[in-house]
This record gives structure tokens, C-alpha cells and sequence, in this order.
């Protein structure tokens, strides 16, 4: 995955202000920075995650690969660990044990593990369908678990609804918008149903729309904003009452590049101030620049969870190769070579539409070279043999095995 | 069909499961209609007379469904298009606005083509009564086909003007009330007096111009067709074939909606920039000071508004801010309007014997509130929830801490302030009434406590209807089916007392009807001979805690976890 200094970058004036160093990981890691609340003795520290992190992978690794491997053949390289594992030591902000939630036969959500403290990022993927939502909702108080717990900064999310709505702010992926309403009278009614005194109500909506850059929208009509302005209205909304955590579904859902900088600029600088969050996007390349914890679900289960670094190390314990052709009818061809040469743990995918095998391997340079020189010997048409670098998109499709799907249904296009 | 709209439209409605629950509500009703009326002996008059009647009570039948079914659809079709955003799709197609156009209309049509066929075998037992004629039953039919095309047209033309469905099937039903019955008041208030008399100038322009207005209602032309005479039963004159002017008001309206439509199909029609959102504390001085003493400040709908007070129900104020008509400025337009019509009937109630008695004059004003109850109160209350849900509203206001019992009051309270101070608007003309003849003063609070109950069980009730269907235009058609039905369709066997009914069971059907029951509170003529009340409040008293259960019910139900 590339990193660049632009998508890491959080605004100066708050780098500026933030007394303590930024957290910061190696480059080639590619894992967002942040600032942390320096004054905040529970904020995690760097090595602190670095080194938890890899505890938590060390402890999930052989209990995920079991459980993983069983249910559908997917290898997945971190496994949700039981919130006793957690990221890091601290105090638990989010916690969920053993997550589940059934619609009759219909497993929406299986003994799902996760936790989270002050101030993390956690980026939460998954398809369609996956079971985002209905944890969501648990975790908001608009569904009950049919078993197991969660809890938000201690109190739980079925039994104490009152204070879960006062310390979560959520941001549905539906506006909800109403006719005929102004911004500052759309917040006005939000801050009024979350009982903010009158005489504070108007200083506190400045403040978040300050914190949103949503001000200059003050008169504006709800319903004539475009999608990127509700967005961040959406976020000023859930920001008024001051929550612990803020849960945000699809925040960055079709907005603009410029937007989505913003966006990502917004949900830094609130992490900042030691919000907790919950993000969920199918624009990976986006949470993966802000995100310091990822969880990824599928069918309802937890297939990872852990640091950007800890996933990113279990999808690389296979490298990663592309061979391009200039030919190909060759592909095929280079696909049985590369299965007859390599050990039973690599897999080879043959793309005809692109002229490409992808394969991982666990082989050094030296058996790459044998691999390229054997290859070229054969008269197969190399055009590029290289490395491909690993980012939360290689990441989502090996764990949750669509990189065959979407590769066959390619194919499958090509071939009609 | 080579117009994709039409299949797309016709095919697309029939296969709901609502459409064949309308036709088969649709069949049932025209069925009872016409075995509740059908003779018990095997004698029938040889004059005809019962089965004239028969076919009047069925004609007004087919009427009333038709002014209530035809514009549903086509009401929420266009704004529906561009509230899902295939309005910008239809319009970049090779599609003409005029093709559009016909698909929609014949789409809309042909449903209601399909009731029409399917009250058929209702009309063929009155016709095997005898009495009526074979071209007398095809021209109702042509009449009411042409209603339904009028009413199809209009409730199009209004779909393309709204943002909102339930505000389109607001504005339609509200233009159908109008077009079909208000428009019959002057005609029915001056018919048979001589202008000249009155010292009205141009009595022979305002003569003529009353009755093309009148003209404008189908009920006219029915009537004539049923052989009911003209509106009013006093023996009042009637001049030309209603008919024939009817047919020409309705050729008139639906050329002028065609017209309009393809004006509004064009694809420049979404050339529009956004709303800039300007408030008037941000306009120059002299922009300031001209709305200020336009909307005398205080009603000026984009002054900047203050925060919500600690006391104030967020809920109510919410639902005041975003209803176009809870908006101060639209409040002040209607309590206007409301009291310049009740002072109009003050001013004629006042003239008493020389233009009508004061007994008509409490019937009218009776039906003008009834008119505004049933044609407000929906409109209302049954976008509650549903719009809420629809919008995404609803998840917002589960995560906060608001709980269901405030969510509601606050719903429910915005709705009940708006009525009580329309209500209160139109007061002044029964003030009168009172002052005129003391002795009335029991009718005068009998017919008020008729209208009180009304419009608490029509509120009750839309938002019943609110929180069962999940979309608004639903919701809106279903309270409005229920509360005009209640109102016009139990007043059929009225229509055939003496003949087909006697006074007893229609008395019993009439004490559901609280239309029925505010005029015989206030002794209207006609109405005067039944005992309508108390049994008709016990009924909406009953009537209003069944829905409150229900209503109850499908909260809890909505705000519980899931």
C-alpha cells in the first residue's frame, strides 16, 4: 500500500496544537496518523499499541485460522479476539462479547468479540449484508442481542438505553432530512431533543459547526444541501450532545475526492479531541488512512480484527506476486507452471481478461528468480514480474476470500 | 404496447396486491350498495320510479368512488418520478413530453377503466329493474368516464407541481373537494332569487357566472342524469343541460392540464439552481423593511428563528417548522381565509329571510367546517410517522432520548393546535346564530361538540393510519378513504329514503356519519327529523379510543428494540 505524507496529514493548526508527538508508523506500514490527546493518561501510546497489537494477533492467530477455516474455507489471517485481547491495555470504550443476533433462522450476527478505547478509530468492513448494521444497532440501543453483551463506556447497550443514546452520537447512512428546515433549526431540534439547555444550545451548535465546517451553511435549507454538506451536517448532529463514541455508517458514501479529504480531515481531528469511532465504508483506501483498529465481517462472523499492522502482517505472510503477459493465451499456460512449482500453500490466480496471474507465495528471491528464469526459458511472454504491495483492499479480499469471486466474475464478463 | 410508460404504469399498478384489494373493496361495496337497496317484495312499479332511485344511489356511488380512487395514483405518479430521480431518466430518453404524457394518463385511466367494467354487473341489475334506458346508462358511464379523466389530469398536473407525495394527494384531494362541491355553494345559496332584487350590479354576468362555476362539479350533471333534479331541493330553478356544461368545464380543465403537463415534462424543467437559503436579517434595508411590513414581521417565513425553549416540546416545534402549513405565515393565510368566510355567513345569516333562513345558513356553515376537518386533519396527521420512516427520520429520533410517549405528544399536539385554531377561526358565524335566536343556543353546542369529536377522531385516526403504512401517500389515501367515506358514502341511503329504505334504517346508517350528525345538531332541513346525537358521539368516542389502542400499539411496536 502507498503512503504518502498528504494522507496522513491532519490540519496544521491542530498538529500544532497537540502537545504530544504524533503517532507515527513506518511508512511502508501505511497505517494512518494521529495525534493523540496528550493530556488524556488512558489515550494509547504508540508502542504501547504496536506491542499489544501484536499480542492480540499472536493470541487469535491459531484460534482464527480453526475457526475461520471451518465455517468457509477461508484463511483468514486474524481472527476477532475475545475483548480480554484487546488492542491495548487500556480501558475499554466499546465492548462487545460473544455478539449475536438471530431473525428466526437467520444468523445476522455470530458471537461477535471486539473492543475499543479512547479515542481509536475503528474501521468496520464488510459486504453487504455482512452484519454491520445490525451490530450497529446493538450498539446504539435500536436492537437487542439475542445473546451475549455490549457495552459503551460501561453501561450496557440493552439494559441502560438512556445513557447509551447520551453517549453515542449515530450517524445513520440516511440523512434524514426533513422539509422546509434550515440547518441551524435542524440542529436547533437535535439539540432540543437531546435536552440542551436553550441557553447553551446556540454556543454549542457553533461550536460543532465550527468543528464541521458546516457554519457557512447556517441559513441553508436541509434538503437543498448537497451530499457531501449533509454529510457533515450529519456529523455536526451527532457531535451536539458531546458523545463518548460516534458511530458513523457510510460517512464517506459518494462524496467527492475533495470532500472525502475533508471527511477523513473531520473524523481525524474528532479522534483528536478523544472521541472514540466507528466507521464504516466500503472505501477502504479511505479508512485505511484514518483507522487504527479494523474488523472485518462477513456472513455475520468476525473474520479479523486488530491494528492495520497486525492484518497487513498475516495477509504478508504470503507474498504477494503479478506476472503480466504480453500474450494472453499464455496465461493459462503460466498458471499450471507457477501450480506445478510452487508449494501447496501458494494460490494461483489466472486473470485472462488482464493478461495476468496473481500468485502468493511464501518463496524468497532466490526461488522467484529460478521461478521468472523457468518461466522465460518455457517462452512464456513475460511483460512484468513484480511484487504487489499489500493495502486494506488486499487485505478485505483475502480474508474474506471475494479475490476468487471477483477475479471468476471478470473472467466470466470477459467471457461473454 | 409500444408506449413503455403504459405498460410500465398499468402493468406495474396491477400487479400490487393494493389494486386488487381496491377492486374487490370496490366490487363489494357497489354489491352491498345495491342488494341494501335491491326490493324485498317481487312487485316492482311499473313507473320505474324504484329502480330510478336504485340507479341514482348507484350512480352517486360510482361517483363518490371515482372522486375518491381515480386521483390516488396519478397523484403521487410524477413527484414519486422525481423523488426517486426517474424523472431525469424518462426525460433524457428519446421519450417526447407528450408520450410521457399518454403513458401516465392511460395508465392511470386504465385502472380506473378496470372499476368501471367491474361495477358493471351492479349497473345491469338496475338496469333489468327497468325504468332506465340503455343510452341513459351509457351516457352516466361516458359522464363518469370523463370524471375520472378530469380528476386523473388535475391530480397529474398537481404531481408535477409538489415536492412531496403527501402533499400532492393533499393539494389534489383539496382541488376535487373544491372542484366537486364547494363550487356548488353560490349556485345553491342564489339559485331561484331574483338578483335584481338584491341590489347586486350585473345580476345577469353573476348569474351566469355562478352557474358555470357550478357547471365545473359533476354533481350537477349526475343528478341530471339520475333524475334528481338540480342541486338544492326547494323546487329551485334550473336553466341548460348541466350535462352538456359539464362536459365543457371538464374539456376545458383537462386541455388546460395537458397544456400545463407538457409544459412541465419539458426536460428544462430541472433547470434550476438549489435554494440559496437567504434570510431576510441578511437582505439590504430596504428588502428588510418591505417584508416586514409585508409579512408584518412576525410572519415572515425566512426571518431567522430563535432556539427551541426548554418548555417547548421539540417534537411540536419541529413538526411546525418543517409543515408547509404550520409555518407561521401559512397559519396567519388560513385563520385569514377561515374568518373572511365565517364573517361572509355572518353577513348573510344577518340578511336572514331575504336571502336564506338561518337554519341553511348553520348547515353551511356546519358543512364548510366539516369540509375543513375532513380536508385538514389528514393532511396532517397522516404524514406523523410515515414520514418520519420514510425519510429516516424516525432511527434519528430512536437514538435520542426522546422517548415515545414525548414523540407522539408533541406529533399529536401540533396537529391538535393547528385545528383548534382553525376551528376557532370559523366560531364567530355560530356567534351570531346564537345572538340571533337564543332558543338555538343547545343545537349551536350539540353541533359543536359533533365537530369537536370530529376532527379529535380524524386526527386519531390519521395518525393511526400513519403508523401502519410506512409510506406517507398511503397513509394520506387511507385516512382520506376512511373519513370521506364515513362522511358522503354513508349518506347514500339518504338519498333513498322513503323509497328504498325507510326512515329507521337509515336513521341507524346516518348515526355513523358525523357530517349527518352536526346538521341534525343544528336542525338543518332535511336532517331535522332523525336523532342523530348522542349515539353519533358515543360512536366517534368509541371510534377515536379504538384507533388511540391501535395507534398506541404500532409505537410501541416502532420503538421498541428490535
Amino acid at each position: 500500500m502507498t503512503d504518502t505524507p498528504e494522507n496522513k496529514e491532519i490540519d496544521d493548526e491542530t498538529t500544532d496544537d497537540a502537545e504530544e508527538s504524533a503517532v507515527t508508523t513506518d511508512a511502508d506500514e501505511a497505517t494512518a496518523t494521529k495525534t493523540d490527546e496528550s493530556d488524556e493518561s488512558d489515550a494509547p501510546d504508540a508502542d504501547d499499541d504496536a506491542s499489544t497489537a501484536a499480542a492480540t494477533v499472536d493470541d487469535a492467530d491459531t484460534e482464527a485460522s480453526d475457526d475461520v477455516g471451518d465455517e468457509d474455507d477461508i484463511e483468514t489471517p486474524a481472527a476477532a479476539p475475545a475483548p480480554a485481547a484487546s488492542t491495548s491495555s487500556g480501558e475499554h470504550v466499546v465492548y462487545a462479547e460473544n455478539l449475536t443476533k438471530q431473525y428466526g433462522d437467520f444468523t445476522a450476527l455470530d458471537s461477535l468479540n471486539l473492543s475499543l478505547e479512547k479515542g481509536q478509530i475503528l474501521g468496520f468492513i464488510g459486504p453487504n449484508g455482512a452484519g454491520k448494521t445490525t451490530t450497529i444497532k446493538i450498539l446504539v440501543g435500536l436492537a437487542r442481542p439475542t445473546s451475549g453483551k455490549a457495552s459503551i463506556a460501561g453501561h450496557d447497550c440493552t439494559r441502560d438505553v438512556k445513557q447509551i443514546k447520551r453517549l453515542v452520537g449515530y450517524m445513520p447512512d440516511v440523512f434524514g432530512a426533513y422539509d422546509n428546515m434550515r440547518v441551524h433549526e435542524y440542529l436547533d431540534f437535535f439539540g432540543a431533543a437531546f435536552k440542551i439547555p436553550q441557553r447553551d444550545r446556540a454556543k454549542r451548535i457553533g461550536e460543532v459547526m465550527d468543528i464541521t465546517g458546516t457554519a457557512y451553511m447556517h441559513d441553508l435549507y436541509v434538503e437543498a444541501l448537497s451530499h457531501g454538506m449533509k454529510q457533515r451536517v450529519g456529523i455536526a448532529r451527532t457531535l451536539l450532545h458531546d458523545p463518548t463514541v460516534l458511530i458513523l455508517d457510510e460517512p464517506a458514501n459518494g462524496l467527492d475526492p475533495a470532500a472525502r479529504i475533508d471527511m477523513r480531515q473531520i473524523l481525524l481531528r474528532l479522534a483528536e479531541m478523544g472521541k472514540t469511532l466507528i466507521v464504516t465504508s466500503h472505501i477502504l483506501p479511505e479508512l485505511s488512512r484514518i483507522c487504527d483498529v479494523v474488523a472485518i465481517i462477513t456472513n455475520g462472523k468476525l473474520r479479523a480484527f486488530g491494528t492495520l499492522d497486525q492484518i497487513m502482517q498475516q495477509v504478508r505472510r504470503l507474498r504477494m506476486m503479478q506476472v503480466t503477459l504480453s500474450d494472453r493465451e499464455h496465461v493459462l499456460q503460466l498458471s499450471n507452471y507457477l501450480k506445478a512449482n510452487l508449494s501447496a500453500d501458494s494460490e494461483v490466480t489466472p486473470s485472462e481478461t488482464e493478461a495476468e496471474v496473481r500468485f502468493s507465495t511464501v518463496a524468497d528471491d532466490k526461488r522467484l528468480t529460478e521461478l521468472l528464469t523457468g518461466a522465460i526459458r518455457d517462452g512464456l511472454s513475460i511483460a512484468q514480474f513484480r511484487e504487489v504491495e499489500t493495502d486494506l483492499e488486499d487485505a478485505f479480499l483475502e480474508v474474506t476470500g471475494l479475490r476468487e469471486k471477483v477475479t471468476e466474475r471478470a473472467d466470466g464478463r470477459a467471457v461473454n | 404496447m409500444k408506449n413503455p410508460i403504459i405498460q410500465r404504469e398499468l402493468i406495474g399498478t396491477l400487479r400490487q396486491p393494493r389494486a386488487l384489494a381496491i377492486q374487490v373493496v370496490f366490487v363489494l361495496a357497489m354489491v352491498v350498495l345495491v342488494m341494501l337497496v335491491w326490493p324485498d317484495s317481487a312487485t316492482v312499479n311499473l313507473g320505474g320510479r324504484q329502480a330510478r332511485q336504485l340507479f341514482g344511489v348507484f350512480a352517486y356511488g360510482l361517483l363518490v368512488g371515482l372522486m375518491l380512487l381515480a386521483p390516488a395514483l396519478p397523484a403521487t405518479s410524477i413527484v414519486n418520478e422525481r423523488r426517486r430521480g426517474t424523472l431525469i431518466l424518462l426525460l433524457t430518453s428519446p421519450l417526447t413530453p407528450a408520450s410521457i404524457l399518454f403513458g401516465k394518463v392511460a395508465g392511470a385511466i386504465g385502472f380506473v377503466l378496470t372499476l368501471m367494467v367491474l361495477s358493471l354487473p351492479a349497473a345491469a341489475a338496475c338496469f333489468v329493474m327497468g325504468g332506465i334506458g340503455l343510452s341513459q346508462l351509457a351516457i352516466t358511464y361516458g359522464v363518469l368516464g370523463v370524471v375520472a379523466l378530469q380528476y386523473v389530469m388535475i391530480a397529474l398536473y398537481i404531481s408535477s407541481m409538489t415536492k412531496s407525495t403527501d402533499g400532492a394527494l393533499r393539494m389534489t384531494y383539496g382541488v376535487i373537494l373544491l372542484l366537486s362541491i364547494l363550487v356548488l355553494v353560490p349556485y345553491y345559496m342564489l339559485q331561484g332569487k331574483d338578483l335584481s332584487q338584491l341590489g347586486l350590479p350585473m345580476p345577469e354576468a353573476i348569474e351566469a357566472a355562478v352557474r358555470w362555476l357550478a357547471s365545473l362539479s359533476p354533481l350537477p350533471a349526475v343528478m341530471q342524469l339520475a333524475d334528481h333534479g338540480s342541486v338544492g331541493t326547494r323546487g329551485l330553478e334550473s336553466t341548460g343541460d348541466p350535462v352538456t356544461r359539464y362536459l365543457i368545464t371538464a374539456a376545458i380543465t383537462i386541455v388546460a392540464c395537458t397544456f400545463g403537463l407538457i409544459k412541465r415534462l419539458q426536460p428544462t424543467v430541472t433547470d434550476r439552481p438549489r435554494d440559496k437559503g437567504v434570510v431576510t436579517d441578511e437582505r439590504s434595508a430596504g428588502q428588510r423593511a418591505a417584508r416586514r411590513f409585508m409579512y408584518v414581521w412576525f410572519f415572515d417565513p425566512n426571518k431567522r428563528t430563535g432556539t427551541i425553549a426548554n418548555y417547548e416540546n421539540p417534537v411540536m416545534m419541529k413538526e411546525f417548522r418543517t409543515r408547509t402549513f404550520g409555518r407561521a405565515h401559512w397559519m396567519a393565510r388560513l385563520i385569514a381565509g377561515c374568518l373572511v368566510v365565517s364573517l361572509g355567513l355572518m353577513f348573510v345569516a344577518l340578511q336572514g329571510t331575504m336571502w336564506i333562513s338561518t337554519d341553511y345558513m348553520a348547515g353551511i356553515l356546519v358543512v364548510f367546517q366539516m369540509g375543513l376537518i375532513i380536508l385538514v386533519t389528514p393532511a396532517l396527521s397522516a404524514a406523523l410517522i410515515s414520514s418520519e420512516l420514510e425519510s429516516g427520520g424516525w432511527t434519528l429520533l430512536q437514538a435520542t432520548p426522546l422517548s415515545a410517549g414525548v414523540i407522539m405528544r408533541g406529533k399529536l399536539l401540533s396537529v391538535a393546535w393547528t385545528l383548534t385554531i382553525l376551528l376557532l377561526a370559523t366560531l364567530p358565524g355560530y356567534a351570531i346564530l346564537w345572538m340571533i335566536d337564543e332558543g338555538r343556543s343547545q343545537r349551536v353546542v350539540n353541533g359543536l361538540i359533533t365537530l369537536a369529536l370530529t376532527a379529535l377522531f380524524s386526527m386519531i385516526v390519521g395518525a393511526m393510519c400513519s403508523s401502519i403504512f410506512r409510506k406517507t401517500a398511503v397513509a394520506t389515501t387511507a385516512a382520506y378513504l376512511l373519513l370521506v367515506g364515513l362522511c358522503v358514502v354513508t349518506l347514500l341511503p339518504w338519498m333513498g329514503e322513503g323509497s328504498l329504505f325507510d326512515q329507521q334504517v337509515v336513521e341507524r346508517i346516518l348515526m355513523v356519519n358525523p357530517l349527518a350528525a352536526a346538521l341534525n345538531a343544528v336542525r338543518m332541513p332535511g336532517m331535522e327529523s332523525y336523532q342523530l346525537t348522542p349515539a353519533n358521539w358515543w360512536f366517534l368516542g368509541g371510534g377515536t379510543i379504538v384507533a388511540s389502542a391501535v395507534l398506541w400499539f404500532r409505537t410501541w411496536q416502532l420503538t421498541k428494540p428490535q
